[in-house]
Protein backbone atom coordinates (compact mmCIF):
# COMPACT_ATOMS: atom_id res chain seq x y z
CA UNK A 1 0.00 0.00 0.00
CA UNK A 2 0.95 3.49 -0.68
CA UNK A 3 -0.10 5.09 1.70
CA UNK A 4 0.19 3.25 5.00
CA UNK A 5 -2.62 3.70 7.64
CA UNK A 6 -1.28 5.15 10.93
CA UNK A 7 -0.08 2.41 13.56
CA UNK A 8 -0.83 2.81 17.03
CA UNK A 9 -1.42 0.78 19.99
CA UNK A 10 -4.27 0.72 21.30
CA UNK A 11 -4.24 -1.40 24.12
CA UNK A 12 -1.08 -3.83 25.89
CA UNK A 13 -2.14 -6.40 23.26
CA UNK A 14 -3.99 -4.36 20.42
CA UNK A 15 -2.61 -2.33 17.48
CA UNK A 16 -4.97 0.35 15.91
CA UNK A 17 -5.03 0.70 12.15
CA UNK A 18 -6.66 4.19 10.72
CA UNK A 19 -6.89 4.64 7.50
CA UNK A 20 -8.40 8.45 6.25
CA UNK A 21 -11.17 9.97 8.55
CA UNK A 22 -13.59 9.70 6.83
CA UNK A 23 -16.85 7.45 6.00
CA UNK A 24 -16.58 6.09 2.45
CA UNK A 25 -16.52 3.31 0.32
CA UNK A 26 -12.87 2.78 -0.59
CA UNK A 27 -11.57 3.78 2.82
CA UNK A 28 -13.70 0.80 4.03
CA UNK A 29 -12.92 -1.59 1.55
CA UNK A 30 -9.19 -0.78 2.25
CA UNK A 31 -9.91 -1.71 6.06
CA UNK A 32 -11.38 -5.16 4.91
CA UNK A 33 -8.81 -5.63 2.06
CA UNK A 34 -6.08 -5.78 4.85
CA UNK A 35 -7.96 -7.67 7.11
CA UNK A 36 -8.20 -10.31 4.57
CA UNK A 37 -4.40 -10.31 3.72
CA UNK A 38 -4.01 -10.94 7.90
CA UNK A 39 -6.32 -13.78 7.74
CA UNK A 40 -4.72 -15.07 4.66
CA UNK A 41 -2.70 -18.63 4.98
CA UNK A 42 0.21 -16.82 3.32
CA UNK A 43 0.85 -14.15 5.50
CA UNK A 44 4.15 -14.31 7.11
CA UNK A 45 4.26 -16.81 10.18
CA UNK A 46 4.98 -13.58 13.02
CA UNK A 47 1.53 -12.77 11.51
CA UNK A 48 -0.07 -15.67 11.16
CA UNK A 49 0.43 -17.34 14.61
CA UNK A 50 0.38 -14.04 16.75
CA UNK A 51 -3.06 -12.22 15.13
CA UNK A 52 -5.68 -13.42 17.58
CA UNK A 53 -8.32 -10.92 16.17
CA UNK A 54 -9.63 -8.71 14.26
CA UNK A 55 -12.31 -6.17 14.47
CA UNK A 56 -12.69 -4.31 10.97
CA UNK A 57 -14.86 -0.91 11.46
CA UNK A 58 -15.60 2.06 8.28
CA UNK A 59 -12.11 3.18 8.37
CA UNK A 60 -9.98 1.20 11.22
CA UNK A 61 -8.99 -1.91 12.11
CA UNK A 62 -8.18 -3.41 15.20
CA UNK A 63 -5.48 -5.95 16.08
CA UNK A 64 -5.53 -8.01 18.66
CA UNK A 65 -2.48 -10.14 19.11
CA UNK A 66 -0.41 -12.71 21.00
CA UNK A 67 1.53 -10.16 23.50
CA UNK A 68 2.90 -12.81 25.31
CA UNK A 69 4.52 -14.25 22.54
CA UNK A 70 5.61 -11.54 20.76
CA UNK A 71 7.03 -8.19 21.06
CA UNK A 72 5.09 -5.15 20.39
CA UNK A 73 7.66 -3.72 18.04
CA UNK A 74 8.60 -6.66 16.54
CA UNK A 75 4.95 -7.59 15.90
CA UNK A 76 4.62 -3.74 14.10
CA UNK A 77 7.60 -4.15 12.33
CA UNK A 78 6.09 -7.40 10.91
CA UNK A 79 2.56 -5.62 9.98
CA UNK A 80 4.25 -3.21 8.46
CA UNK A 81 6.32 -5.39 6.43
CA UNK A 82 3.18 -7.50 5.17
CA UNK A 83 1.07 -3.41 4.74
CA UNK A 84 4.13 -2.29 2.30
CA UNK A 85 4.31 -4.98 -0.02
CA UNK A 86 0.10 -5.24 -0.33
CA UNK A 87 -1.43 -3.90 -3.52
CA UNK A 88 -4.14 -1.04 -2.96
CA UNK A 89 -7.70 -2.96 -3.17
CA UNK A 90 -8.78 -2.81 -6.86
CA UNK A 91 -11.71 0.06 -7.40
CA UNK A 92 -15.11 -1.71 -8.24
CA UNK A 93 -13.52 -5.31 -7.18
CA UNK A 94 -15.75 -8.08 -6.45
CA UNK A 95 -17.20 -7.31 -3.14
CA UNK A 96 -19.05 -10.02 -0.63
CA UNK A 97 -21.64 -11.79 -1.13
CA UNK A 98 -24.70 -10.14 -2.00
CA UNK A 99 -28.37 -10.84 0.42
CA UNK A 100 -31.52 -10.24 -1.19
CA UNK A 101 -33.78 -9.74 1.81
CA UNK A 102 -37.92 -8.98 1.98
CA UNK A 103 -38.96 -6.23 4.42
CA UNK A 104 -42.95 -5.78 4.87
CA UNK A 105 -42.41 -1.71 4.65
CA UNK A 106 -46.14 -1.11 6.08
CA UNK A 107 -47.54 1.49 8.99
CA UNK A 108 -48.22 -1.33 11.55
CA UNK A 109 -44.21 -2.33 11.83
CA UNK A 110 -42.81 0.63 9.84
CA UNK A 111 -43.52 2.84 13.09
CA UNK A 112 -41.76 5.84 11.45
CA UNK A 113 -42.90 5.15 7.81
CA UNK A 114 -45.33 7.68 7.65
CA UNK A 115 -42.80 10.47 9.35
CA UNK A 116 -40.23 9.45 7.17
CA UNK A 117 -42.03 10.41 3.84
CA UNK A 118 -43.53 13.47 5.16
CA UNK A 119 -40.10 14.68 6.52
CA UNK A 120 -38.60 13.83 3.16
CA UNK A 121 -41.61 15.20 1.20
CA UNK A 122 -42.37 12.52 -0.51
CA UNK A 123 -44.86 9.27 -0.97
CA UNK A 124 -44.93 6.09 1.13
CA UNK A 125 -43.89 4.32 -2.41
CA UNK A 126 -41.17 6.74 -2.74
CA UNK A 127 -39.96 6.28 0.13
CA UNK A 128 -39.97 2.40 -0.39
CA UNK A 129 -38.28 2.82 -3.93
CA UNK A 130 -35.55 4.64 -2.62
CA UNK A 131 -34.97 2.55 0.26
CA UNK A 132 -35.03 -0.58 -2.17
CA UNK A 133 -32.64 1.09 -4.56
CA UNK A 134 -29.28 0.83 -3.25
CA UNK A 135 -27.24 -2.06 -2.84
CA UNK A 136 -26.03 -1.30 0.30
CA UNK A 137 -22.51 -2.48 1.80
CA UNK A 138 -22.01 -3.57 5.40
CA UNK A 139 -18.93 -1.39 6.21
CA UNK A 140 -18.95 -2.73 9.81
CA UNK A 141 -20.70 -5.20 12.59
CA UNK A 142 -20.95 -3.72 16.08
CA UNK A 143 -22.98 -1.70 18.64
CA UNK A 144 -24.69 -5.38 19.06
CA UNK A 145 -24.62 -8.82 18.14
CA UNK A 146 -25.13 -8.60 14.47
CA UNK A 147 -25.62 -5.06 14.38
CA UNK A 148 -24.61 -4.39 10.68
CA UNK A 149 -23.80 -0.56 9.59
CA UNK A 150 -25.42 -0.60 5.95
CA UNK A 151 -24.89 2.04 3.70
CA UNK A 152 -24.83 4.61 1.47
CA UNK A 153 -28.56 5.66 1.98
CA UNK A 154 -29.87 7.37 -0.71
CA UNK A 155 -29.43 11.30 -0.39
CA UNK A 156 -32.80 12.21 -0.38
CA UNK A 157 -33.67 9.40 2.42
CA UNK A 158 -31.37 11.04 4.98
CA UNK A 159 -32.65 12.11 7.78
CA UNK A 160 -31.63 12.42 11.47
CA UNK A 161 -32.02 10.07 14.50
CA UNK A 162 -35.10 10.43 16.33
CA UNK A 163 -34.65 13.16 19.09
CA UNK A 164 -35.22 11.07 21.71
CA UNK A 165 -34.33 6.91 21.57
CA UNK A 166 -37.04 4.60 21.79
CA UNK A 167 -36.79 2.20 24.92
CA UNK A 168 -37.64 -0.74 22.78
CA UNK A 169 -37.17 -1.04 18.90
CA UNK A 170 -38.87 -4.69 18.09
CA UNK A 171 -36.61 -7.35 16.96
CA UNK A 172 -35.72 -7.46 13.25
CA UNK A 173 -36.76 -3.67 12.61
CA UNK A 174 -35.16 -1.90 9.58
CA UNK A 175 -34.10 1.38 10.08
CA UNK A 176 -32.53 4.27 8.74
CA UNK A 177 -30.32 6.89 10.43
CA UNK A 178 -28.26 9.80 8.07
CA UNK A 179 -26.48 7.95 5.69
CA UNK A 180 -27.35 4.20 7.13
CA UNK A 181 -29.54 1.65 7.30
CA UNK A 182 -29.65 -1.51 9.81
CA UNK A 183 -31.85 -4.64 11.05
CA UNK A 184 -32.10 -4.77 14.57
CA UNK A 185 -31.26 -8.22 15.20
CA UNK A 186 -32.76 -8.12 19.00
CA UNK A 187 -34.94 -5.85 20.43
CA UNK A 188 -33.08 -3.57 21.79
CA UNK A 189 -33.58 0.74 22.78
CA UNK A 190 -32.70 2.38 19.25
CA UNK A 191 -33.42 6.24 17.98
CA UNK A 192 -33.17 5.26 14.44
CA UNK A 193 -35.57 5.76 11.75
CA UNK A 194 -38.00 2.63 11.38
CA UNK A 195 -39.22 1.94 8.23
CA UNK A 196 -40.51 -2.08 8.26
CA UNK A 197 -39.65 -5.28 9.18
CA UNK A 198 -38.19 -7.90 7.60
CA UNK A 199 -38.85 -11.91 8.47
CA UNK A 200 -35.40 -13.35 8.92
CA UNK A 201 -31.96 -11.92 9.72
CA UNK A 202 -29.63 -12.39 6.90
CA UNK A 203 -25.93 -14.20 8.21
CA UNK A 204 -24.14 -10.46 7.61
CA UNK A 205 -20.83 -9.93 7.91
CA UNK A 206 -18.61 -6.72 7.05
CA UNK A 207 -17.73 -6.60 3.48
CA UNK A 208 -21.10 -8.64 2.32
CA UNK A 209 -23.87 -6.42 0.51
CA UNK A 210 -27.50 -6.34 1.15
CA UNK A 211 -30.17 -5.51 -1.36
CA UNK A 212 -33.56 -5.14 0.32
CA UNK A 213 -36.93 -5.65 -1.72
CA UNK A 214 -40.31 -5.03 -0.87
CA UNK A 215 -42.80 -7.80 0.71
CA UNK A 216 -46.29 -8.43 0.64
CA UNK A 217 -47.73 -9.18 3.88
CA UNK A 218 -48.62 -12.90 2.90
CA UNK A 219 -44.92 -12.88 1.96
CA UNK A 220 -43.89 -11.73 5.01
CA UNK A 221 -45.35 -14.19 6.97
CA UNK A 222 -44.55 -17.42 4.65
CA UNK A 223 -41.01 -16.33 4.97
CA UNK A 224 -41.51 -15.59 9.01
CA UNK A 225 -43.17 -19.03 9.14
CA UNK A 226 -39.98 -21.02 7.02
CA UNK A 227 -37.70 -19.09 9.47
CA UNK A 228 -39.26 -20.47 12.50
CA UNK A 229 -38.86 -24.17 11.25
CA UNK B 1 -28.25 -33.71 42.09
CA UNK B 2 -25.20 -33.65 42.46
CA UNK B 3 -24.32 -29.66 42.53
CA UNK B 4 -25.10 -26.49 44.11
CA UNK B 5 -29.26 -25.45 44.34
CA UNK B 6 -29.00 -21.25 44.61
CA UNK B 7 -31.80 -20.85 47.37
CA UNK B 8 -31.16 -16.49 47.42
CA UNK B 9 -29.28 -15.41 43.72
CA UNK B 10 -28.42 -11.69 45.88
CA UNK B 11 -28.57 -8.98 43.15
CA UNK B 12 -26.69 -10.10 40.44
CA UNK B 13 -25.21 -13.62 39.89
CA UNK B 14 -23.78 -14.45 36.69
CA UNK B 15 -22.23 -17.11 34.97
CA UNK B 16 -18.91 -16.53 33.68
CA UNK B 17 -15.47 -17.95 32.20
CA UNK B 18 -12.55 -16.01 31.19
CA UNK B 19 -14.89 -14.96 28.16
CA UNK B 20 -16.03 -15.14 24.73
CA UNK B 21 -13.07 -14.55 22.62
CA UNK B 22 -13.15 -14.54 18.96
CA UNK B 23 -16.20 -12.45 18.11
CA UNK B 24 -15.86 -8.89 18.38
CA UNK B 25 -16.31 -8.84 14.88
CA UNK B 26 -19.65 -9.90 14.45
CA UNK B 27 -20.93 -7.29 17.59
CA UNK B 28 -20.54 -10.10 20.96
CA UNK B 29 -18.30 -8.28 23.63
CA UNK B 30 -16.22 -10.66 25.82
CA UNK B 31 -18.42 -10.77 28.58
CA UNK B 32 -16.07 -12.54 31.16
CA UNK B 33 -14.96 -11.51 34.96
CA UNK B 34 -14.51 -7.65 35.16
CA UNK B 35 -12.27 -8.58 37.98
CA UNK B 36 -9.80 -10.68 36.44
CA UNK B 37 -7.01 -10.85 39.50
CA UNK B 38 -9.66 -12.39 41.93
CA UNK B 39 -11.17 -15.37 39.07
CA UNK B 40 -7.69 -15.95 38.23
CA UNK B 41 -6.69 -17.00 42.22
CA UNK B 42 -10.12 -18.66 42.72
CA UNK B 43 -8.84 -20.87 39.82
CA UNK B 44 -5.53 -21.36 40.93
CA UNK B 45 -6.67 -22.19 44.19
CA UNK B 46 -8.26 -24.86 43.15
CA UNK B 47 -6.23 -26.42 40.76
CA UNK B 48 -8.70 -25.35 38.07
CA UNK B 49 -7.92 -24.21 34.59
CA UNK B 50 -7.75 -20.37 34.17
CA UNK B 51 -11.20 -20.25 32.31
CA UNK B 52 -12.76 -22.50 34.66
CA UNK B 53 -16.45 -21.03 34.99
CA UNK B 54 -17.35 -19.36 38.24
CA UNK B 55 -19.84 -17.53 39.39
CA UNK B 56 -19.39 -13.79 39.63
CA UNK B 57 -21.88 -12.25 42.40
CA UNK B 58 -22.27 -8.22 42.95
CA UNK B 59 -22.82 -6.66 46.15
CA UNK B 60 -23.49 -10.37 47.55
CA UNK B 61 -27.01 -11.54 48.98
CA UNK B 62 -26.06 -14.93 47.69
CA UNK B 63 -27.14 -18.64 49.08
CA UNK B 64 -26.98 -22.15 48.35
CA UNK B 65 -27.50 -25.49 49.41
CA UNK B 66 -24.75 -28.38 48.42
CA UNK B 67 -26.21 -31.70 46.80
CA UNK B 68 -22.60 -33.09 47.29
CA UNK B 69 -19.29 -32.55 48.78
CA UNK B 70 -17.13 -30.70 46.82
CA UNK B 71 -13.82 -28.24 46.89
CA UNK B 72 -15.17 -24.16 46.77
CA UNK B 73 -13.17 -20.98 47.27
CA UNK B 74 -14.78 -17.50 47.38
CA UNK B 75 -12.37 -14.80 45.96
CA UNK B 76 -13.07 -11.01 45.12
CA UNK B 77 -15.22 -8.40 47.03
CA UNK B 78 -14.69 -8.48 51.42
CA UNK B 79 -18.17 -10.57 51.67
CA UNK B 80 -19.04 -12.47 54.63
CA UNK B 81 -19.12 -16.50 54.04
CA UNK B 82 -20.46 -19.12 56.13
CA UNK B 83 -21.31 -22.73 55.98
CA UNK B 84 -24.27 -23.93 58.31
CA UNK B 85 -24.04 -20.48 60.00
CA UNK B 86 -20.21 -20.92 60.70
CA UNK B 87 -18.02 -18.15 59.50
CA UNK B 88 -15.42 -19.16 57.10
CA UNK B 89 -12.64 -17.42 55.38
CA UNK B 90 -12.15 -15.90 51.83
CA UNK B 91 -9.52 -16.34 49.19
CA UNK B 92 -9.44 -20.22 50.75
CA UNK B 93 -10.30 -23.88 49.61
CA UNK B 94 -12.97 -24.61 51.81
CA UNK B 95 -14.62 -28.18 52.02
CA UNK B 96 -18.38 -28.36 51.86
CA UNK B 97 -20.41 -31.22 52.37
CA UNK B 98 -23.72 -32.68 50.86
CA UNK B 99 -26.78 -30.97 52.91
CA UNK B 100 -24.21 -27.81 53.74
CA UNK B 101 -26.12 -24.51 53.24
CA UNK B 102 -23.16 -21.70 51.88
CA UNK B 103 -24.25 -17.83 52.39
CA UNK B 104 -22.71 -14.90 51.27
CA UNK B 105 -23.66 -11.54 53.08
CA UNK B 106 -23.16 -8.19 51.57
CA UNK B 107 -19.77 -6.88 50.70
CA UNK B 108 -18.01 -5.00 53.61
CA UNK B 109 -16.17 -3.86 50.72
CA UNK B 110 -15.54 -4.52 47.28
CA UNK B 111 -18.05 -4.74 44.75
CA UNK B 112 -17.80 -8.43 43.52
CA UNK B 113 -16.87 -12.10 44.73
CA UNK B 114 -16.12 -15.10 42.55
CA UNK B 115 -17.51 -18.58 43.92
CA UNK B 116 -15.42 -21.44 42.34
CA UNK B 117 -15.55 -25.26 42.48
CA UNK B 118 -12.70 -27.32 41.70
CA UNK B 119 -13.24 -28.23 38.09
CA UNK B 120 -15.36 -25.41 37.92
CA UNK B 121 -19.15 -25.23 36.97
CA UNK B 122 -20.50 -27.57 33.85
CA UNK B 123 -22.20 -24.92 31.55
CA UNK B 124 -22.66 -25.22 27.80
CA UNK B 125 -20.66 -22.86 25.96
CA UNK B 126 -22.09 -20.91 23.31
CA UNK B 127 -19.88 -19.48 20.99
CA UNK B 128 -17.25 -21.10 22.65
CA UNK B 129 -18.08 -19.37 25.98
CA UNK B 130 -20.21 -19.94 28.75
CA UNK B 131 -20.08 -15.94 29.91
CA UNK B 132 -22.75 -14.41 30.35
CA UNK B 133 -24.03 -10.96 28.61
CA UNK B 134 -27.09 -10.14 29.41
CA UNK B 135 -27.30 -7.14 26.93
CA UNK B 136 -26.69 -9.61 24.46
CA UNK B 137 -28.88 -12.28 25.78
CA UNK B 138 -25.92 -14.92 25.39
CA UNK B 139 -24.00 -17.29 27.70
CA UNK B 140 -24.92 -18.53 31.44
CA UNK B 141 -27.20 -21.52 32.45
CA UNK B 142 -29.58 -21.26 29.82
CA UNK B 143 -27.11 -20.27 27.29
CA UNK B 144 -29.59 -16.81 27.02
CA UNK B 145 -27.80 -14.54 28.90
CA UNK B 146 -29.96 -14.82 31.98
CA UNK B 147 -28.43 -14.54 35.86
CA UNK B 148 -29.17 -17.20 38.24
CA UNK B 149 -32.52 -17.37 38.99
CA UNK B 150 -33.47 -19.35 42.79
CA UNK B 151 -33.92 -23.02 42.16
CA UNK B 152 -30.91 -23.26 39.37
CA UNK B 153 -29.10 -26.33 40.03
CA UNK B 154 -25.06 -25.81 39.01
CA UNK B 155 -22.99 -29.01 38.46
CA UNK B 156 -18.92 -29.21 38.98
CA UNK B 157 -16.80 -30.53 36.13
CA UNK B 158 -15.82 -34.16 37.15
CA UNK B 159 -12.50 -33.69 39.19
CA UNK B 160 -10.25 -36.89 39.54
CA UNK B 161 -8.97 -37.58 43.24
CA UNK B 162 -5.35 -36.29 42.69
CA UNK B 163 -7.20 -32.58 42.17
CA UNK B 164 -4.47 -29.85 43.03
CA UNK B 165 -6.94 -28.40 45.66
CA UNK B 166 -6.02 -28.73 48.93
CA UNK B 167 -8.66 -27.76 51.47
CA UNK B 168 -7.16 -24.72 53.78
CA UNK B 169 -5.18 -23.99 51.05
CA UNK B 170 -5.34 -19.96 50.67
CA UNK B 171 -3.26 -16.85 48.81
CA UNK B 172 -1.21 -15.19 50.59
CA UNK B 173 -2.62 -11.66 52.52
CA UNK B 174 -0.23 -9.73 50.34
CA UNK B 175 -1.71 -10.58 47.07
CA UNK B 176 -5.71 -10.06 48.71
CA UNK B 177 -6.20 -6.25 47.97
CA UNK B 178 -7.31 -3.95 50.18
CA UNK B 179 -10.58 -2.51 48.03
CA UNK B 180 -10.59 -0.10 51.11
CA UNK B 181 -7.48 1.56 49.78
CA UNK B 182 -7.55 4.99 47.92
CA UNK B 183 -7.92 4.46 44.03
CA UNK B 184 -5.46 5.77 41.80
CA UNK B 185 -5.16 3.97 38.72
CA UNK B 186 -2.77 3.96 36.22
CA UNK B 187 -3.87 4.85 32.35
CA UNK B 188 -2.26 3.69 29.38
CA UNK B 189 -2.21 7.11 26.87
CA UNK B 190 -3.72 5.84 23.89
CA UNK B 191 -6.40 7.25 21.01
CA UNK B 192 -7.01 10.28 20.78
CA UNK B 193 -4.65 11.00 24.23
CA UNK B 194 -2.37 13.55 22.03
CA UNK B 195 -5.88 15.41 20.95
CA UNK B 196 -6.50 16.42 23.64
CA UNK B 197 -5.56 19.53 24.92
CA UNK B 198 -2.59 19.60 27.55
CA UNK B 199 -5.09 21.15 29.84
CA UNK B 200 -8.25 19.05 29.48
CA UNK B 201 -4.93 16.02 30.27
CA UNK B 202 -4.09 17.95 33.02
CA UNK B 203 -7.40 18.13 34.47
CA UNK B 204 -7.98 14.31 33.99
CA UNK B 205 -4.96 13.45 35.82
CA UNK B 206 -5.14 15.95 38.71
CA UNK B 207 -8.26 16.03 39.80
CA UNK B 208 -10.36 13.45 41.79
CA UNK B 209 -13.34 12.08 40.05
CA UNK B 210 -15.85 9.56 42.15
CA UNK B 211 -17.82 6.48 41.07
CA UNK B 212 -21.11 7.48 40.37
CA UNK B 213 -24.15 4.62 40.65
CA UNK B 214 -24.19 4.53 36.77
CA UNK B 215 -22.27 1.22 36.71
CA UNK B 216 -22.73 -1.61 35.55
CA UNK B 217 -20.69 -4.58 33.84
CA UNK B 218 -20.85 -2.28 30.22
CA UNK B 219 -18.98 0.64 32.15
CA UNK B 220 -18.46 2.76 35.07
CA UNK B 221 -19.21 6.50 34.97
CA UNK B 222 -17.64 9.16 36.69
CA UNK B 223 -18.36 12.83 38.23
CA UNK B 224 -15.60 15.19 38.35
CA UNK B 225 -14.16 17.93 36.32
CA UNK B 226 -15.03 18.36 33.10
CA UNK B 227 -11.84 17.21 30.27
CA UNK B 228 -12.71 19.09 27.30
CA UNK B 229 -12.13 17.97 23.69
CA UNK B 230 -11.98 20.32 21.25
CA UNK B 231 -11.73 17.99 18.28
CA UNK B 232 -14.49 17.02 15.68
CA UNK B 233 -16.82 14.27 15.74
CA UNK B 234 -15.21 11.02 15.56
CA UNK B 235 -16.34 7.86 13.23
CA UNK B 236 -17.30 4.84 15.44
CA UNK B 237 -14.11 2.76 15.97
CA UNK B 238 -12.93 -0.54 18.39
CA UNK B 239 -13.32 -0.19 22.08
CA UNK B 240 -11.13 -1.84 23.66
CA UNK B 241 -11.71 -3.09 27.39
CA UNK B 242 -10.91 -0.32 29.77
CA UNK B 243 -10.88 2.44 27.33
CA UNK B 244 -11.75 6.02 29.17
CA UNK B 245 -14.54 7.78 26.95
CA UNK B 246 -15.06 11.12 27.27
CA UNK B 247 -18.63 12.01 26.07
CA UNK B 248 -19.58 15.84 25.62
CA UNK B 249 -20.15 16.54 28.75
CA UNK B 250 -16.75 15.92 29.64
CA UNK B 251 -17.36 13.53 32.49
CA UNK B 252 -15.39 10.05 31.68
CA UNK B 253 -17.17 6.65 31.11
CA UNK B 254 -14.60 3.76 31.54
CA UNK B 255 -15.52 0.16 29.92
CA UNK B 256 -15.83 -2.46 30.93
CA UNK B 257 -16.49 -6.49 29.85
CA UNK B 258 -19.38 -5.96 28.65
CA UNK B 259 -18.90 -2.62 26.34
CA UNK B 260 -20.09 -2.32 22.98
CA UNK B 261 -17.45 -3.23 20.54
CA UNK B 262 -17.26 0.03 18.59
CA UNK B 263 -17.61 3.58 20.02
CA UNK B 264 -17.61 6.82 19.06
CA UNK B 265 -16.55 8.95 21.77
CA UNK B 266 -12.58 10.17 21.88
CA UNK B 267 -10.79 7.99 24.34
CA UNK B 268 -8.05 9.61 26.36
CA UNK B 269 -6.13 5.77 27.12
CA UNK B 270 -6.67 2.37 28.77
CA UNK B 271 -6.56 1.57 32.21
CA UNK B 272 -3.79 -0.85 32.88
CA UNK B 273 -5.08 -4.51 33.97
CA UNK B 274 -4.22 -4.19 37.49
CA UNK B 275 -6.22 -0.69 37.40
CA UNK B 276 -9.55 -2.15 35.35
CA UNK B 277 -9.76 -4.64 38.28
CA UNK B 278 -9.94 -2.20 41.22
CA UNK B 279 -12.43 -0.38 39.12
CA UNK B 280 -14.16 -3.42 39.05
CA UNK B 281 -14.55 -3.51 42.69
CA UNK B 282 -15.06 0.36 43.46
CA UNK B 283 -19.07 1.11 44.15
CA UNK B 284 -20.47 4.19 43.62
CA UNK B 285 -19.07 7.43 45.58
CA UNK B 286 -15.76 5.75 45.38
CA UNK B 287 -12.74 8.47 44.85
CA UNK B 288 -10.69 7.77 41.70
CA UNK B 289 -7.21 9.66 41.03
CA UNK B 290 -5.74 8.52 37.23
CA UNK B 291 -2.29 8.78 36.70
CA UNK B 292 -0.05 8.42 33.55
CA UNK B 293 1.47 5.30 32.62
CA UNK B 294 4.16 4.02 30.65
CA UNK B 295 3.20 1.01 27.96
CA UNK B 296 6.25 -0.87 28.66
CA UNK B 297 6.65 -1.58 31.84
CA UNK B 298 2.46 -2.44 32.05
CA UNK B 299 2.69 -5.06 29.21
CA UNK B 300 5.83 -7.10 30.87
CA UNK B 301 3.66 -7.01 34.34
CA UNK B 302 1.18 -8.63 32.36
CA UNK B 303 2.77 -10.90 30.50
CA UNK B 304 4.00 -12.16 33.83
CA UNK B 305 0.72 -12.49 35.54
CA UNK B 306 -0.91 -14.27 32.68
CA UNK B 307 2.22 -16.46 32.65
CA UNK B 308 1.88 -17.39 36.75
CA UNK B 309 -1.96 -18.08 35.82
CA UNK B 310 -0.86 -20.01 32.85
CA UNK B 311 -3.33 -17.94 30.48
CA UNK B 312 -3.25 -18.59 27.29
CA UNK B 313 -4.19 -16.49 24.48
CA UNK B 314 -5.99 -17.78 22.17
CA UNK B 315 -6.66 -17.53 18.00
CA UNK B 316 -10.28 -16.51 17.34
CA UNK B 317 -11.54 -20.20 15.65
CA UNK B 318 -13.10 -18.26 12.84
CA UNK B 319 -9.87 -15.83 12.12
CA UNK B 320 -9.31 -18.26 8.85
CA UNK B 321 -12.95 -19.87 8.34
Amino acid sequence: MKNLPDIQRADVNAILLTFAAEISLEQNRRVHHVAAELRANHSPESIRSNVLELVPAYNTLMIYYDFINIDEQAFIDALKQVLSSLSEPEAGAAQGELYQVGVLYDTSVGLDLECVARRVDASIDDVIAMHTKPEYHVYAIGFAPGFAYLGDVDQALRLPRLDSPRQKVPALSVAIAEQQTAIYPLESPGGWNILGRCAQLPPLAAGVRVQFYSLTRADYEQQRQAGDK
Amino acid sequence: MSGLRVIEPGMLALVQDFGRFGWLAQGYSRGGPVDEHAFLWANRLLGNHFNAAQIEITLGGFSATAQASMKITVTGADVPVSVNGNSVPNWQVLQVNEGDKLAIGYARSGLRAYLAVAGGWQVTPVKGSCATVRREQIGGLTGHGHALVAGDSLTPEAVNNSSQAVTGQRVKPDFIPDYTSKLVLDVMPAAQFQQFAASAREVFFSETYQVIDKADRMGVRMKGAAVNWQGAGLVSEPLPIGAIQVPSDGQPIIMLNDRQTLGGYPKLGVLSWTAKNRLAQATPGSKIQFKEADAKPLQEQLKQVYRFFSVACQQAQNLRS
